[in-house]
């Protein structure tokens, strides 16, 4: 978790930046969607990048090396993403803090908010939702000033593509020294469901074996046997399961 | 027991393996190979699990029709349809008993004298019992592969 926010600060942080540059007047639909659709495409590039040469974000030095050439063209976006990195480092080791990320207080209370909107979703989708909503109530709001429209636009439109971005490529955001790795790896999504269709399908296999079995055992015959092979059968299946996925797991992730 | 086992071990891998593809994963020789130690291991504790319960049963069994002339059997309709119980041989008929854990009861007694022949009874070329053919039918009986031949021998002596 840990890493994903790391991840979202130093690409909000290196968007917002790279975007000052070039101060818009008035903002418009079309260029937040324009906006979107090429943060897409950046990161779509990137994370195709790092999975052709087997980086992931787990080496930040890696990272940044190949941040580095994919962004060689522009030197000053390469200097902003550089310095988005660090600074989100340094702000990734207290999650739980106010530090300040963004260039001004005001700025800060109002990401800080729509953080905490944001952790009372447990859906994507909601999630998403969300920031679309997010972004238009903001275009249309006269509250703001252009230039914190302009970041808060920013920020919105990049937590957007990057919850895209992240559900994507789940193989490339883990920490080797927490419980993200397993996240990544994958072993608790849909674990439990596995195991639960493996012990019935176990146990239904050992009703067939049981009564295959059974009906050529002397004493036996197919209904103890279907009985016992399906309490076997689930058993065995249980057991065997978890040991299967468990090793399966471990061998994915030390790829 | 054992075909059973090994049938449990090849359906338990090809679920690993559609439950592997089904989670998107690549598939791998690795992988195969760790569904196949899986499977084996699993066709390897089914096994033992059934010894256990079969055991038990035989034991409850026997216990109840204790001070009978009883051989455990089973009367074989199909490969998926047997009942358990015991050949117990008095000295005029030749009766199976099924025991109360089977869905369907059974009681054959058969005169001696009815008897037409009985033969050894194989099953994938292996000895599992007997069969014996009256006038009207031909009953198949699952027997202990060490006991099918001179129980064969005794009913022969008898008809």
């Amino acid at each position: 978790m840990k890493k994903l926010m790391l991840l979202i600060v130093v690409l909000i942080s290196f968007s917002c930046s790279s975007l000052n540059e070039e101060p818009v007047p008035q903002i418009e639909m079309e260029s937040v969607l324009v906006q979107k659709k090429r943060l897409d495409n950046d990161l779509k590039e990137l994370s195709s990048l790092m999975r052709h040469q087997g980086i992931t974000f787990e080496s930040s030095k890696d990272f940044k090396n190949l941040a580095n050439v994919f962004f060689e063209k522009n030197e000053i976006e390469n200097k902003n993403f550089e310095e988005s990195f660090e600074r989100s480092l340094s702000f990734s080791q207290d999650l739980g803090s106010s530090k300040r990320v963004m260039s001004s207080p005001e700025l800060d209370i109002l990401i800080s908010d729509i953080n905490k909107e944001i952790k009372n979703f447990n859906e994507y989708d909601q999630i998403l939702d969300y920031l679309d909503e997010k972004i238009v109530r903001i275009l249309s709001s006269d509250k703001f000033d252009v230039s914190v429209k302009e970041k808060l636009l920013n920020y919105l439109v990049f937590q957007s593509v990057f919850l895209k971005f992240y559900n994507e490529n789940l193989d490339l955001i883990y920490n080797e020294k927490s419980n993200s790795r397993i996240l990544a790896c994958g072993v608790d999504q849909g674990t439990a469901l596995d195991i639960g269709l493996a012990i019935w399908g176990g146990a239904l296999i050992g009703a067939g074996s049981g009564a295959l079995g059974g009906s050529v055992v002397p004493v036996v015959g197919t209904t103890v046997g279907a009985l016992g092979g399906f309490l076997v059968g689930a058993i065995s299946s249980a057991v065997l399961t978890t040991g299967y996925t468990l090793v399966s797991q471990a061998i994915q992730c030390s790829k | 027991m054992k075909i059973s086992s090994i049938a449990f071990a090849i359906c338990l891998a090809i679920l690993f393996l559609i439950s592997g593809l089904l989670g998107n994963k690549e598939f791998s020789y690795v992988q195969l190979i760790i569904t196949l130690v899986f499977a084996s291991l699993g066709g390897f504790l089914f096994y033992k699990f059934m010894r256990v319960i079969i055991t038990y049963v035989e034991k409850v069994v026997m216990t109840k029709f204790d001070g009978l002339n009883a051989e455990p059997a089973n009367l074989y309709y199909s490969i998926f349809n047997s009942i358990g119980g015991i050949l117990e041989l008095s000295s005029d008929f030749l009766i199976f008993k099924s025991h109360s854990f089977n869905l369907k009861n059974e009681l054959i007694q058969i005169p001696y004298k009815s008897i037409k022949r009985v033969e050894p009874f194989f099953l994938l070329g292996q000895l599992k019992g007997l069969k014996i053919f009256t006038e009207e039918k031909c009953v198949r009986l699952i027997l202990k592969s060490n006991r099918a031949l001179p129980i064969l021998d005794e009913i022969k002596n008898r008809f």
